[in-house]
């Protein structure tokens, strides 16, 4: 089992050595590359809404980075310092009327390429997994 | 991300490398904007070598659909891997995009 946790400013530029971070751990259990590709996809998509939207952009607020992975599933939480939010009031982007808002698509990717999606009360932690098929 | 551009017809054809992401979306945006400054409309983005698309790389292609919408202009995807393809699936984008398996089906359509 590979545990970790990462602390990092609010700075898109941060988001790119955390996650290589993160794949360099995902690699040592041989992932198959198209679930490789949604669990980096969520990762990506939880951080850059961490920094742009949870902690507004402000390099003296951190987000914290953490994941574990085993043979069985890889979970990954993501939390900010900001004032939260209720998911459940974010307009679903593949709504018709919602298709050519160029925003608002980060959340959806990231319920739809994890396994299971889970906020804290507050709304500024997300916890989120993806099981793991077993290969040789 | 690299992007390199040819005319064929009255279309300029961008064959994309890399990923499409928060790091490379502004250099696809100013790549795109420069070629609707020169007053190309017809753009088809060629995606056979790009890995990746997060949703800002989505952003960025809506914001630059709806520019050549306003100049009556046309954009075509093609040659999208099925990993990449799935994301502009499962958001629903493949019903805004034109989205054809190679360039020569973009550029004969």
């Amino acid at each position: 089992m590979i545990k970790k946790e990462v602390r990092i400013a609010s700075e898109l530029c941060r988001l790119c050595t955390v996650r290589e971070a993160f794949l360099t751990d995902a690699k040592v259990y041989n992932i198959a590359e198209d679930t490789l590709f949604d669990i980096r996809l969520a990762f990506d998509e939880a951080l850059a809404n961490a920094i742009t939207h949870g902690n507004k952009n402000r390099p003296d607020l951190s987000v914290t980075v953490r994941w574990k992975i085993t043979k069985k599933a890889v979970v990954l939480q993501v939390a900010d310092e900001g004032n939260g939010f209720n998911p459940r009031t974010v307009p679903c982007p593949a709504e018709e009327k919602q298709l050519l808002c160029p925003k608002g698509r980060g959340l959806f990717l990231i319920r739809n390429k994890m396994d299971s999606v889970r906020f804290n009360k507050k709304g500024n932690v997300i916890t989120m997994e993806k099981r793991l098929i077993q290969r040789s | 991300m690299k992007c390199t551009q040819a005319k064929k017809n009255n279309t300029v054809v961008c064959a994309l490398s890399g990923e499409i992401n928060l790091d490379t979306s502004p250099e696809l945006r100013k790549f795109c904007a420069g070629l609707l400054a020169k007053g190309e409309k017809n753009m088809v983005l060629n995606f056979k070598d790009v890995g990746y698309v997060d949703s800002s790389g989505l952003a960025t292609l809506i914001e630059l659909f709806q520019k050549i919408k306003e100049k009556s202009g046309s954009l075509k995807l093609c040659s999208l891997s099925d990993k990449v393809k799935s994301v502009f699936e499962l958001t629903k984008l493949d019903r805004v995009f034109k989205i054809c398996p190679s360039e020569e089906d973009a550029l004969r359509d």
